[in-house]
C-alpha cells in the first residue's frame, strides 16, 4: 500500500473534535443532496452527527470514521446496516472539502473502504446507493464497484422521479484489485 | 398519478380476494402459520437478519404502521399473505413480500389474479406507485409470477443473502404505476 501512497491516509473513529468540522461538510449542498435518505436526516444535523460519532458496529451495526490525508480531514466513511450474517453493509461516504473532490481522492476513499470492511471487519460485500443525478458518485462508484441494480422513478422530487442506483463490491473483487495495484505500481 | 384499484376480475364474475389486515389479536395464530413458512427465508430484507425468531419480535416487528400485513383468507389458516416492508409515503413506494403457503400460483392463475388484485386495493389506498420485491434468485416460480402482474427485473445483488450455509444472489423486481416518472 505504500507504493500507492495510501500510508499517509489515516482513518480513525469520530469524536467530540470533529463536531463543528462534520457539521459544516454536512451543510454544503452537494454533501446534503447526496446522502440524505431514510437513515441520516440532515434537517437535524446535531443527531446525524451523533449517529456518524456514537455508532458501534456490534450494538447498532453502523461505523463511522473520519478520514485524514497528511492531518487534513478529507472526508467521511459510514457504514450502516452492518449485517452480521449476510456479511455485508452498505456504505455512505463523500469527500468534504470541495476543492479535493477529484477522481484520485475518490479511489483513495474506496480503497479505504474496501480495507476496513474486508481486511477489519471480515465482511463478504459492501454496497452502497446513489441518486442518479449525483453524476461525480456514480462516475466513482463505476471504476471500483459493479453496478448492480437501478431502482427506476424511486425517488420523488419537486421536479420529478429519479432513478436509484445500487452499487456493490465483493471482497473477492477488492482484493483482486488491490493484488493489480501492486502489480503495476502505477501510484508509486 | 393514481393507482386503480382493481375491485373485480375483469369480467367483472370473481370477487376480491378475502384478506385481512393482521391485528394485534390475530398476530399469534398467523405465527404459527408464519412458522410453517420458515424453511423458505421469508421477509428478505436486505438490510438486517431475517426478524421475528419469536412470537414477541414477530409482534414488534409488524407492530407498527410502517409494516403492514394481510393475509390471504383468516389469519388462522391464510393462504399466504402479503406486506408492505419500508413504507415511504413521500416517494410513494414501498416493498413488496408475499408469500403463499401451499406453493406459488402460477401466472395468470385466478390465485394469482386474486392476489394481484387484493395488492392493488391496498397500494390505492396507501396511495404507492411503485413497488420492488427482492427475493432469492433461485425463486423463479415467485418472479414469474411477478412479471406476469407487471413487474420487471431491476437487477441481481449478487451473493447478498446468507440462507441454509450459502450466500444467494437476490433479484430485485420493479413495478411502477403507468404515469409515474413519465
Amino acid at each position: 500500500m505504500a507504493k500507492a501512497g495510501l500510508d499517509k491516509i489515516v482513518v480513525r473513529r469520530i469524536g467530540p473534535q470533529d463536531r463543528s468540522l462534520l457539521r459544516r461538510w454536512l451543510e454544503d449542498p452537494q454533501i446534503g443532496a447526496a446522502i440524505q435518505d431514510e437513515t441520516i436526516d440532515l434537517s437535524r444535523p446535531q443527531e446525524a452527527i451523533a449517529l456518524f460519532e456514537g455508532s458501534d458496529a456490534f450494538r447498532d451495526g453502523a461505523l463511522g470514521l473520519l478520514v485524514e490525508a497528511g492531518g487534513q480531514a478529507v472526508g467521511l466513511i459510514h457504514f450502516a446496516c452492518i449485517n452480521w450474517i449476510n456479511r455485508n453493509a452498505e456504505v455512505i461516504t463523500f469527500i468534504g472539502p470541495g476543492e479535493l473532490r477529484c477522481s484520485l481522492m475518490a479511489a483513495v476513499l474506496m480503497e479505504r473502504i474496501g480495507h476496513i470492511a474486508f481486511r477489519i471487519l471480515n465482511l463478504h460485500k459492501v454496497y452502497a446507493f446513489v441518486y442518479a443525478n449525483n453524476h461525480a458518485a456514480l462516475a466513482a462508484f463505476r471504476k471500483v464497484m459493479q453496478e448492480e441494480a437501478r431502482l427506476r422513478n424511486y425517488v420523488r422530487l419537486p421536479q420529478g422521479y429519479m432513478d436509484f442506483h445500487l452499487f456493490g463490491m465483493l471482497a473477492t473483487e477488492y482484493f483482486a484489485a488491490v493484488r493489480r495495484l501492486d502489480r503495476s505500481g502505477s501510484c508509486g | 398519478m393514481t393507482v386503480r384499484p382493481i375491485s373485480t376480475s375483469h369480467d367483472g364474475s370473481r370477487p376480491a380476494a378475502e384478506c385481512v389486515r393482521l391485528g394485534e389479536p390475530d398476530l399469534e395464530s398467523f405465527y404459527c402459520r408464519f412458522l410453517v413458512a420458515r424453511a423458505e427465508p421469508v421477509f428478505i430484507d436486505i438490510f438486517r437478519p431475517m426478524p421475528c425468531p419469536s412470537l414477541q419480535q414477530f409482534k414488534d416487528y409488524f407492530a407498527a404502521d410502517k409494516r403492514p400485513l394481510w393475509t390471504l383468507g383468516p389469519p388462522a389458516e391464510a393462504r399466504g399473505y402479503f406486506a408492505l416492508h419500508h413504507l415511504q409515503t413521500e416517494h410513494a413506494l414501498a416493498h413488496l413480500d408475499f408469500y403463499f403457503f401451499n406453493g406459488c400460483p402460477g401466472p395468470g392463475s385466478a390465485q394469482a389474479m386474486q392476489f394481484w388484485e387484493a395488492v392493488r386495493l391496498r397500494l390505492a389506498e396507501w396511495r404507492l406507485t411503485r413497488l420492488q420485491s427482492f427475493m432469492l434468485a433461485s425463486s423463479t416460480e415467485k418472479i414469474l409470477l411477478l412479471d406476469s402482474l407487471g413487474f420487471h427485473s431491476e437487477g441481481l445483488l449478487r451473493e447478498h443473502y446468507f440462507h441454509d450455509g450459502r450466500l444467494h444472489d437476490l433479484a430485485v423486481q420493479g413495478w411502477v404505476a403507468e404515469g409515474r416518472g413519465g
